[in-house]
């Protein structure tokens, strides 16, 4: 590095000082930092006390509205007309791409909000999944349900194969540790069955958000035990200590946090009712607020 | 203990993201003069920036799950996302030089490195930044020109000025600041 390559250039693996990040934050506004600059960025900007947090957030905010960067013309009254219809066009493109596994999904989705008993929904997920599981897949469900229909390991697949989401669920069947520590998670393992196996429950798959890092899991709500939220995750490192964020269309709520053990984690976190509002999204962040797990849109 | 915040900003584009067209119309509302204005400053026409404004609404939709209000405020995260649009159609425009007609031949081409054409940027669309960045020292206004309004990396400007990366960030974090100084006097001078 040249000598005249001054305090911008620090190193990125050391966290930037306060007055690098002021003066990083505009360059940052306006997406002229590269992409392992932005990245650098993010995480000196999260490390960061949260008064230095807000100091740049509100720093940001001017710049992005400054008006000696922007024209001096205002749109065209039609203007809002076409941003609508374009986006509606993208909304349908996108609907007539995903329609086959939209179909499949939300099938599985309303047989799952309300049935009445486990037993009709094990049946009702078992036949779908013969259907559209590949072959290896299907052969683990079949040994599953067969010979451990009953056990832990059968209800949490089960569980896991209600969500739509189903690369969720050949992880989790793939991921041999977490299914054996699951089963002789002797914390875990009595709870979870009360929480699968609980009337009216809903389950929400939480993939991990690096799709590369074998982390996921899933959030049950309870809405007749008290509108307990129940989380099941695996794949965190030890010893973490992570928040959950629960959005809906009445309004957001922090469900609590949870710290990590070995294998699958377990944990109650807070109750809500949320009295018929639909559930946007649900996040899981680290303590830097750095999201490990997102909700696929709900 | 649930804690119930009022984080509006965060609701507003989970519904744009779900596909909600009340949130999009919402979004635009708040934000489509910002956006088409950001459009206009580095586009040569106002078609230009009327198309760039619908795509950056259709890219706000596709993104909108990812805003995080603890890192941002809306305002600034949808200017990022419309910056980075802009970024990309310029750079798409030095990678594909349009073929000048008779209606374009006052808008030239852009050549990287400003060897021998350089582009004249929209700054009819705001002369009075254009007189601002004109009286800047010259690192610093070849640096906004290069990044701001034509879209080139900072690492490429880097290579183009054959100066350090640090300098010419330093000079663009400057000159912004510089430009947004004068403008501020300017307005209020006028006031």
């Amino acid at each position: 590095m040249r000598e005249d390559e001054d305090k911008f250039m620090n190193p990125l693996n050391e966290l930037l000082r306060r007055e690098e990040l002021i003066e990083q934050a505009s360059l940052d506004a306006l997406g002229l930092l590269d992409e392992f600059e932005a990245a650098h960025y993010a995480r000196s900007f999260h490390a960061a006390p949260a008064s230095v947090q807000e100091e740049i957030r509100r720093l940001q905010a001017a710049v992005a509205t400054d008006a000696a960067l922007l024209a001096d013309e205002e749109p065209p009254a039609d203007l809002r007309s076409k941003v609508m219809g374009s986006v509606r066009e993208a909304m349908d493109e996108e609907a007539r791409e995903l329609k086959p596994i939209a179909t499949i999904g939300a099938k599985s989705v309303r047989a799952a909000v309300r049935a009445e008993t486990a037993s009709e929904l094990i049946e009702r997920e078992r036949l779908s999944l013969t259907v559209r599981r590949a072959e290896r897949v299907v052969s683990v469900w079949r040994a599953v349900s067969v010979g451990l229909a009953a056990s832990l390991v059968a209800a949490v697949v089960w569980a896991m194969a209600l969500d739509t989401n189903v690369q969720m669920v050949e992880r989790l069947l793939q991921n041999e540790v977490a299914a054996k520590d699951l089963e002789s998670n002797k914390d875990v393992a009595p709870t979870l069955r009360s929480v699968i196996l609980a009337q009216g429950r809903f389950v929400y798959s939480l993939p991990g958000v690096d799709p590369k890092a074998g982390v996921g899991g899933q959030l049950f709500h309870l809405p007749e035990d008290g509108g307990k939220f129940y989380i099941l995750c695996f794949g965190l490192p030890t010893n973490g200590e992570y928040r959950v964020r629960l959005m809906s269309s009445s309004g957001s709520y922090d469900l609590g946090s949870f710290v990590t053990g070995s294998g699958v984690t377990g944990c109650w976190l807070a109750s809500a009712a949320l009295d018929g509002a639909s559930v946007l999204r649900i996040e899981v962040v680290d303590r830097n607020g750095v999201p490990v797990m997102k909700s696929s849109m709900l | 203990m649930v804690f119930q915040s009022t984080d509006e900003e965060w609701i507003l584009m989970s519904r744009v993201a779900s596909g909600d067209e009340s949130a999009i119309s919402e979004l635009y509302e708040r934000f489509g003069a910002l956006v088409f204005k950001a459009s206009r400053q580095v586009l040569n026409s106002r078609a230009e920036a009327e198309d760039a404004s619908q795509e950056i609404f259709v890219r706000l939709w596709k993104t909108a799950d990812r805003f995080d209000p603890r890192r941002a405020r809306l305002v600034t995260w949808v200017m990022l996302i419309a910056r980075r649009h802009l970024i990309d159609r310029l750079r798409r425009k030095v990678a594909r030089p349009e073929v000048l007609g008779l209606e374009t031949e006052n808008e030239a081409g852009f050549i990287p490195g400003g060897s021998t054409k350089e582009q004249v940027a929209p700054m009819e669309a705001n002369p009075a930044l254009s007189a601002r960045i004109q009286e800047l020292p010259a690192l610093q206004r070849e640096v906004i020109e290069r990044t701001y309004l034509k879209g080139f990396t900072l690492r490429e400007v880097s290579e183009q000025l054959n100066a350090p990366l640090g300098t010419v960030k330093s000079a663009l974090s400057r000159g912004l600041a510089r430009l947004r100084e004068r403008m501020g006097d300017a307005e209020q001078h006028l006031a």
